[in-house]
């Protein structure tokens, strides 16, 4: 699953070099814009929604992941 | 004092916002860049603001631009690069329904408009990024509202490839300046 994030978000935004620790806002100093659009990446990759009081719980890479795990998403 | 913009080029992003603010604003108040009451806090919701009570700020980036405004009154700043996106997809997520219908009437080109003049908006209440997006209007039916919740509302002219908007301040002239390259 990593993979797929670091893969989403080079190809919404162009940013590489993630760690599970980057967090989108300070380190890739993403704007709402990029966030928006990586939500929305999100949802068609691992096929769920991700509600809107729930976007900014997902700072970092490892939140990411942990969302989709709870959902029962693996890949 | 009239509303200022400052604005930089720039590849490298991270790290120097609050640096770049103390700047601008020494330079809008001509201060010195050290003076203490350009000490730069955070509201929990991330906005910056200086502590004493007479200057206000706002910052923005967007594709290899970053930039601030610097206004006597409360002020919020928003750049964005046009790109591609779902527009619809977004507009029915974010946007209230006024504006959705805008946008479908007016095409893609308009949601950049609206979307730059929400984030201005939010920005200038202090409230943060999208919760509450879709709960206010920025259009008028004839297009961004001249005011929104009381605050002026105002496109700035600026790179083509860019729509930059301000919400607040104070009525006049806006002055857009480029900083020095770092």
């Amino acid at each position: 699953m990593f993979d797929t994030v670091k893969d989403i978000v080079y190809q919404v935004t162009g940013k590489t070099g993630l760690t599970m620790d980057t967090d989108f806002v300070t380190d890739l100093e993403l704007n709402s814009f990029d966030i928006m659009n990586i939500v929305c990446a999100f949802e068609d990759r691992f096929d769920t929604a991700i509600p809107t009081r729930d976007v900014w719980q997902l700072r970092r890479v490892s939140d990411v992941m942990e969302y989709m795990q709870k959902r029962g998403i693996t890949e | 004092m009239g509303d200022r913009i400052y604005f930089l080029r720039t590849a490298r992003e991270r790290g120097k916002s609050e640096e770049r603010l103390r700047a601008a604003a020494a330079r809008a108040a001509g201060l010195r860049a050290g003076d203490p009451s350009l000490l730069v806090l955070r509201t929990k919701e991330g906005k910056p603001y200086f502590p004493g009570e007479n200057l206000h700020c706002s910052v923005s980036h967007s594709g290899g631009i970053w930039l601030c405004a610097i206004s006597a009154a409360p002020v919020g700043v928003d750049i964005q690069l046009v790109g591609d996106c779902d527009a619809e997809r977004i507009a029915a997520r974010f946007f209230h329904p006024d504006e959705a219908a805008w946008l479908h009437s007016r095409g893609k080109e308009a949601f950049f408009e609206v979307w730059c003049a929400k984030e201005s908006y939010v920005k200038y209440t202090g409230a943060g990024m999208l919760p509450g997006m879709d709960g206010f209007s920025v259009t008028d039916g004839a297009g961004i509202s001249g005011r929104v919740g009381g605050a002026l509302m105002r496109r700035v002219p600026f790179d083509e490839r860019y729509r930059l908007f301000l919400c607040g301040g104070t009525p006049g002239e806006i002055t857009v300046t480029e900083l020095e390259s770092e």
